[in-house]
């Protein structure tokens, strides 16, 4: 799964520690989301919509390879 | 977002993700040198060990299950992420465990090796040695 948590992180001049700590989740778990090694689970990714303003659809990105 | 003050106040999730890691570590801790010198002291012991022997069975039972619960609750102080590197932990550990379980009882039927307590002792040092690794995951994973 893709996703566009590192430019909205960007845009908001935010660091990985900053939106782990939005998000309640270590910035280990960020750095994986970020890097598509780890996928969120579905409460998390509406944590991350919630907090940037966007759907789910808008961050995450589902991809079959 | 960021925090202006000098010093920066620790968010309750990483308080309690902290905490549970010591209960974790020192019980676990605890357990192992309680197994260590009851087995010390029953072994020294001369005379009838009856009574100390299960006074000290109840007594590392008591610490393994203050293990177990520290354990329990480190696993659900843990984010997601974390949670899955523990849980492939826990699972390499039992894995390995059973593995080298079976292999002791195939050597003993075959009269080759007998199961004591160093072979305990091996087994124990194998379980720690699956806990180091998980450790050691989650520190790279920083």
């Amino acid at each position: 799964m893709k996703n566009r948590l590192k430019v909205l992180r960007a845009e908001r001049n935010w660091t990985q520690a900053d939106l782990a700590d939005e998000l309640e989740v270590s910035r280990q778990t960020v750095n994986a989301i970020e890097k598509g090694k780890f996928d969120p689970s579905l409460p998390l990714a509406f944590k991350a919509a919630k907090l940037f303003g966007l759907s789910i659809e808008e961050i995450f990105h589902y991809d079959a390879e | 977002m960021k925090n202006t003050s000098t010093k920066p106040k620790e968010k309750a999730y990483v308080v309690r993700e902290r905490k549970a890691s010591w209960w974790a570590a020192l019980s676990g801790a605890a357990w192992g040198v309680s197994m260590g010198v009851s087995s010390v002291v029953l072994t020294s012991m001369p005379g009838s060990k009856w009574h100390f022997g299960i006074f000290l069975m109840l007594v590392t039972a008591g610490i393994g299950l203050i293990a177990i619960v520290a354990y329990i609750r480190l696993i659900n102080a843990l984010d997601e992420m974390q949670r899955k590197i523990w849980i492939e932990t826990m699972a390499l550990t039992f894995g390995l465990l059973w593995v080298a379980f079976g292999c002791l009882i195939i050597l003993e039927k075959a009269e080759i090796n007998y199961i004591d307590s160093v072979e305990i002792g091996l087994l124990a040092m194998l379980a720690a040695a699956g806990t180091v690794a998980g450790s050691v995951r989650m520190f790279i994973a920083r």
